[in-house]
């Protein structure tokens, strides 16, 4: 089982949107973002950009509110999936997800949302920022660790 | 899953490649689709921009008049991901050089249009009033700009987002200078980028066109998305670890930083803006305008004074500061020949000249007759300076039997095939990662091409625009409008240089082009260019 989460720095994120067109590709052969799994948002026109993507809940609301339990939990990865082949794309998961993190395919008439590209997630591969990361949970809080204890020190970033 | 997609992108390759022909008259859009032949002999971007503007441009068109085409084309790569390696092309008779040019538009707005729906627009006429043209699902829409005039470009663009309630746009606007033709009024993006310094500004605002918005989620199938995504991250990580040049001469920038500010606000080219102010001063300061034309300059310039009024006063164009806006060339005319002696950058003012023999495979001489549109230099005179030093290097490749010096190849290739940035990652020794860009090609859109084939393409492209600038010229039979920036020994010198030129060119006494220039560039469908 790979411990894993994807992890969103907003601070850090530029709002170049490339990981936006590089999921699209690689999980739609289309660089075509309104397909892509993770979306990046402007605050209120104020350069500040947050890139929104499925967090993977552990109590998941699209796994509760699909009618025909075909969305389950994926232990390996510890990330929600989909099973198409059951699906009938009522998109009660849609409406369900409180992030928005969940899509419609319109032309493939199929939901979605972020597999984690089975443990190598492309959009944590081509952020240069370090906006996201994939990193184990137990060490979400090394880099504000760091943050701080340079503050404190008065030592510049490298 | 990569697997699955590339078996769905295969499924999905049939879309189009669609063509919007704008006529500002009427108000009108045509769309009509690229033939999948044109994108074997021009590949895209600037290479069918050169082509359609060959088809379009009636003779001497002048600025000020609708016969005057602007095409505007997203480069090959744009909307697979390339970020930097991705650009779009402006292509239009250029006001300040008076030829027909390029210029690179850098970041998204190519991407944008073919999310629009579009590839390619050719736009004609001249609207009544200012207007934007919203590119939208495959369709254009002539919206009202007249409550955008006088806005600077943020401002406008800011204004636009607003009024069609939409975040996720790609738009080019233009400021005050290019409303009111300033020769070097640039156009700017919505991210920032500015182009055009030779006066894209002045074409869309000779046509009123305030803006171009994109918006839209059109889909761009990808034929290999695997192949395409381990090759972009390895271009990008070499990028990273090379390091990016320092492109920008921080302590001018920061002795300039007003100027900078204001010039992008009223969208007019920094650095002629700087040679303009500096021009202006020493003109004050030796007295030379009252000498030849017993006019006194309405200026007040100096290294201490604020320069914002002058500024504004050439964005407006109008009064005693309008021939300041019309570039140095043009404004000598009026200020009179001797005040060229007081321009500040003469090798800026020059690079028209050429004391050489004229030899068509030197990439060098042809600035005679390709005036770079203002393309986004910052990128390259870093990694061109580099090059320079290899530039006696013969490459591999031939074109009409003749071996390419290895400099010509490297800007055929950079200025044609629309690369962005991806010069940055060449090997100052000289080595050109043609076959990088082959496979981009190939994994993106799904076209193959030898690395030859590529060659030609870029060739094609600058022959093309050659074509339009030499008919042009060659039919001022009498007074060719560039001989006049020359005189006595220079003219006679640059006349025996056109003379010289003319033959090889492949055009006859009646300045009109031989069959074969057209069969071997492999478009003899023009034949014969009268127009």
């Amino acid at each position: 089982m790979v411990e894993k989460i994807l992890q969103i720095d907003p601070q850090k994120c530029t709002g170049c949107r490339q990981c936006e067109i590089v999921c699209a590709i690689r999980c739609n052969a289309s660089g075509n973002p309104s397909v892509s799994r993770i979306r990046v948002f402007e605050w209120m026109k104020s350069s500040f950009f947050v890139p929104v993507v499925c967090p993977q809940c552990e109590e998941a609301p699209c796994l509760a509110a699909c009618p025909r339990e075909v969305i389950y939990r994926d232990k390996l990865f510890n990330r929600i999936m989909v099973d198409y082949g059951r699906c009938v794309s009522c998109r009660m998961c849609v409406a369900a997800c409180p992030f928005g993190a969940m899509g419609f395919d319109m032309p493939r008439q199929m939901v979605f949302k972020c597999d984690l590209c089975d443990g190598d997630p492309q959009c944590v591969k081509f952020c240069y920022p370090g906006a996201l990361s994939y990193t184990r949970p137990e060490t979400l809080q090394y880099e504000h660790i760091r943050h701080a204890a340079r503050n404190q020190a008065g030592v510049k970033a490298s | 899953m990569i697997r699955h997609a590339e078996k769905e992108s295969g499924r999905l390759m049939g879309f189009s490649w669609k063509i919007g022909y704008v006529d500002l008259n009427k108000s009108t859009a045509d769309i009509e689709t690229v033939p999948s032949e044109w994108r074997r002999r021009f590949l895209g971007g600037r290479g069918v921009n050169a082509y359609l503007s060959l088809k379009n441009l009636r003779k001497d068109p002048v600025l000020s008049k609708p016969e005057n085409v602007i095409a505007l084309g997203a480069g090959v790569l744009s909307g697979f991901g390339a970020g930097p390696l991705e650009c779009a092309g402006f292509s239009t008779r250029f006001p300040l050089t008076d030829r027909y040019g390029f210029a690179a538009i850098p970041g998204g707005f190519g991407t944008g249009m073919r999310w629009a729906g579009f590839d390619h627009l050719i736009i004609s006429g001249k609207a009544k009033h200012p207007v934007y043209l919203l590119l939208k699902d495959s369709g254009v829409q002539f919206l009202d700009a007249r409550h955008l005039k006088g806005k600077s470009v943020s401002e406008s663009i800011e204004m636009i987002r607003d009024e069609i309630k939409r975040s996720d746009f790609h738009a080019v606007a233009i400021g005050p200078a290019g409303e009111n033709r300033v020769y070097f009024a640039d156009a700017a993006t919505e991210e920032g980028w500015r182009f055009g310094k030779t006066g894209a500004g002045a074409a869309l605002g000779s046509k009123n066109i305030k803006a171009v918005v994109c918006c839209g989620i059109w889909d761009i199938p990808v034929k290999h998305p695997g192949k395409l995504l381990n090759l972009l991250k390895d271009i990008f990580d070499a990028m990273v670890a090379s390091g990016v040049p320092d492109l920008i001469d921080k302590k001018r920038i920061g002795r300039d930083l007003r100027v900078y500010s204001i010039t992008r606000a009223l969208g007019m080219d920094f650095q002629t803006s700087l040679d303009a102010l500096t021009w202006a001063a020493q003109l004050a300061k030796f007295d030379v305008l009252s000498k030849q034309t017993n006019m006194r300059p309405d200026i007040s310039v100096s290294e201490k004074n604020d320069p914002t009024p002058f500024l504004m006063r050439i964005a407006a164009g109008k009064g005693s500061a309008a021939p300041w806006g019309w570039g140095p060339l043009k404004a000598a005319e009026k200020f009179g020949h001797e005040s060229l002696k007081y321009f500040p950058s003469p090798e800026a003012l020059l690079r028209i000249y050429a004391e050489e023999p004229f030899d068509p495979m030197d990439s060098r001489r042809w600035t005679l007759f390709f005036p770079d549109g203002g393309a986004c230099k910052e990128g390259t005179s870093e990694t061109r300076g580099k090059y320079n030093s290899e530039k006696q290097k013969r490459s591999p490749f031939q074109i009409h039997g003749r071996t390419l010096p290895a400099e010509t190849v490297e800007n055929l290739i950079a200025n044609c095939l629309g690369i962005g940035t991806l010069r940055l990652s060449w090997d100052p020794a000289g080595e050109i990662h043609l076959k990088t860009f082959r496979n981009l090609v190939q994994f993106s859109v799904g076209l193959e091409f030898s690395e030859t084939e590529l060659v030609e393409i870029a060739f094609r492209t600058y022959a093309m625009e050659h074509l339009l600038n030499v008919r042009e010229a060659a039919r001022e039979s009498v007074t060719p409008s560039i001989f006049k920036y020359f005189e006595g020994d220079d003219l006679k010198r640059f006349k025996a240089l056109i003379k010289k030129m003319g033959p090889k060119s492949g055009w006859d006494k009646r300045s009109l082009f031989k069959k074969h220039v057209f069969k071997e560039l492999q478009i003899e469908d023009l034949w014969p260019l009268k127009r």
